[in-house]
């Protein structure tokens, strides 16, 4: 009853809504994105705008949508959205280069690497688009790849990426020094001398902490076995404490080593990803 | 805040702005959104009046309007940043008082007491109408109450009640009721984290027992106490390791634990002793609402 009478009323009052000419409900989108309410000019958009409009009405209402769902960090209908838009629009390179960064971010690499070389680009432009490529390359660890698409915008003059450029060029240096620690070495490490492992990926402080507290549990268990015996009580418990502790710490080294090499892969891409944007944002706004 | 307070602040203080449809039908289409509970196309309708009608009337009513969409989406944040979008200005008095307490209210809904009061203070001048007057008094006894400012929100309320009370009896009896509530035992004393974490630091439980949780002291107690001896018994018995580790490591991992607790622990007690009064509080001011008076 309740959505019927929301109907009638709707519809009712269905005149009200026919009076703003197209090129006034385009401004109208583009006045909610500029107060950032996003959601409300997605969901505009595609309750409004349902039915089939020109190709630059079309492409305005995309370009409008992907921004606000890239505000919002929906990166994935972001560029969705933004892929739409066509090469007629004036749209077009922002929308292209932003949904590259969009997938990048995403970790579809590929698909964004695919965007940005197919698109047909001269001057500062072109720059930008090795500039991209070049983070791109760095994301998925491609030196050759990232010194190939470097060496194109490395004489650039564009202000927009000047500090970015140098902070790509240490960030490949470190890569390339950067060496991949071995799970299994970590492992082994610390079944020789508990904690070591976990020295080996980096964690001094815990490595140290976990040697004392296995040393610590080792000596209990073989204070009670010398004073009291295999079989009594005390020493059964602290030796199957310290049997834990042993095997844990080990395991524990293991997971270590394997999260150190995901910290640095994490913190890189995370660091690479925000020096690709903000050239983006410098040059479109 | 429980819900039902918070909901029934929202309903309480529901705007009259359905009942001035003066506007022809410039609203029709928004306010029949709204009546139909589709809150956000109301929003963006009123938005689209508000981009086309810069600066006038319209403007204002319709940025009004959003904002009890909002409120009905209990979005009080977004209440606020509405309301802040109009330029007072240039608006009649009532405009003026509607606003800015529909601005108190959210801000107060939002856990912002201390704007809340600073907007409620702005509307003194409206104190001489008893009505607004009120509301007025109404929510900053709770905003004061909220800052744990208890003289302030003792005034507000006895004068809320004076201006509420259908005669000098009825009051008399009000005022009682307040005069008890606000006994200084009644009051929510705020128990100190410091002094909790002092206590335990020299005997542990002593913190429990501060923040009244006998049962959970005495435990904590007997507990340390129980380590200590199996600690030194072993070392008594030259089980050295045995009693450096499962002893004192067991203890020193207990007693550390045990002092960040006893501070989790008063700021349980704190919060609970404050709903407690803001509750009864709120229960004794709302005991007095009619249809007239809010």
């Amino acid at each position: 009853m309740k959505e019927f009478i929301a109907i009638l009323l709707v519809l009712f009052s269905y005149p009200a809504m026919a009076q703003y000419t197209l090129s006034q409900e385009l401004k109208f989108v583009r006045h909610l994105v500029g107060q950032e309410e996003y959601s409300d000019a997605v969901y505009y958009i595609d309750s409004k705008f349902n039915r089939d409009f020109s190709l630059p009405v079309r492409d305005s209402l995309n370009y409008f949508k992907g921004w606000s769902h890239y505000a919002m960090k929906e990166l994935n209908q972001s560029a969705s959205s933004l892929m739409q838009v066509s090469s007629d629009s004036p749209f077009f390179y922002e929308s292209r280069f932003f949904a590259a960064y969009n997938y990048a971010h995403l970790g579809i690499v590929p698909l964004s690497g695919h965007i940005l070389k197919t698109l047909d680009v001269e001057g500062f432009l072109d720059e930008l688009r090795h500039f991209e490529l070049a983070g791109n390359a760095l994301l998925e660890r491609d030196l050759p790849a990232f010194e190939a698409n470097f060496s194109e915008m490395e004489s650039s003059q564009l202000f927009s990426f000047g500090k970015e450029k140098e902070n790509f060029k240490k960030y490949y240096a470190e890569i390339r020094a950067h060496k991949k620690k071995s799970v299994w070495a970590g492992g082994v490490l610390s079944a020789a001398l508990p904690g070591a492992g976990k020295v080996y990926a980096g964690k001094t402080g815990e490595g140290i902490a976990s040697f004392l507290i296995v040393a610590a549990s080792g000596a209990t268990a073989y204070e009670n076995y010398k004073k009291s015996g295999f079989k009594n009580a005390k020493t059964i418990l602290f030796g199957s404490l310290f049997a834990v502790l042993y095997i844990g710490n080990i395991y524990g080294s293991v997971f270590t080593v394997k999260l150190a090499n995901e910290e640095f892969n994490h913190e890189m891409d995370h660091k690479i990803l925000f020096n690709m944007h903000i050239p983006l944002r410098n040059f479109f706004n | 805040m429980k819900w039902t307070i918070k909901y029934f602040l929202i309903c309480t203080f529901l705007s009259g702005i359905f009942l001035t449809d003066a506007n022809g039908n410039v609203f029709r289409h928004a306010d029949s959104l709204m009546a139909a509970g589709l809150f956000r196309d109301a929003r963006i309708e009123l938005e689209k009046i508000v981009f086309f009608n810069p600066g006038g009337e319209y403007h204002t009513l319709a940025l009004v309007r959003k904002a009890e969409c909002y409120k009905q989406e209990q979005d009080f944040v977004k209440i606020y940043e509405t309301l802040n979008r109009i330029f007072l200005l240039n608006q009649p008095d009532s405009m003026i008082f509607y606003i800015r307490y529909e601005k108190a209210l959210a801000y107060y809904l939002a856990n912002e007491p201390g704007r809340a009061v600073f907007e409620l203070q702005g509307l003194a001048w409206f104190l001489s109408e008893p009505e607004k007057a009120a509301r007025i008094r109404f929510l900053s006894a709770l905003s004061y109450c909220d800052l744990k400012n208890w003289a302030e929100s003792k005034n507000e309320a006895k004068q809320y009640l004076a201006l509420t009370a259908k005669d000098s009896s009825e009051y008399a009896v009000y005022e009682k009721l307040l005069d008890n509530l606000f006994l200084e035992k009644n009051i929510p004393k705020t128990l100190s984290k410091k002094t909790a974490k002092n206590l335990s630091t020299f005997i542990p439980g002593g913190g429990q027992f501060y923040a009244g949780r006998v049962g959970e002291g005495i435990l904590s107690f007997a507990l340390h106490g129980g380590l200590l001896y199996f600690g030194v018994s072993q070392f008594l018995d030259k089980f050295y390791f045995t009693g450096y580790t499962a002893g004192f490591g067991l203890l020193q991992r207990l007693y550390t634990g045990n002092l960040q607790r006893v501070q989790d622990l008063v700021g349980e007690v704190n919060k609970k002793r404050y709903d407690e009064f803001y509750t009864e509080l709120y229960n004794l001011l709302a005991s007095t609402v009619t249809d007239n008076t809010l």
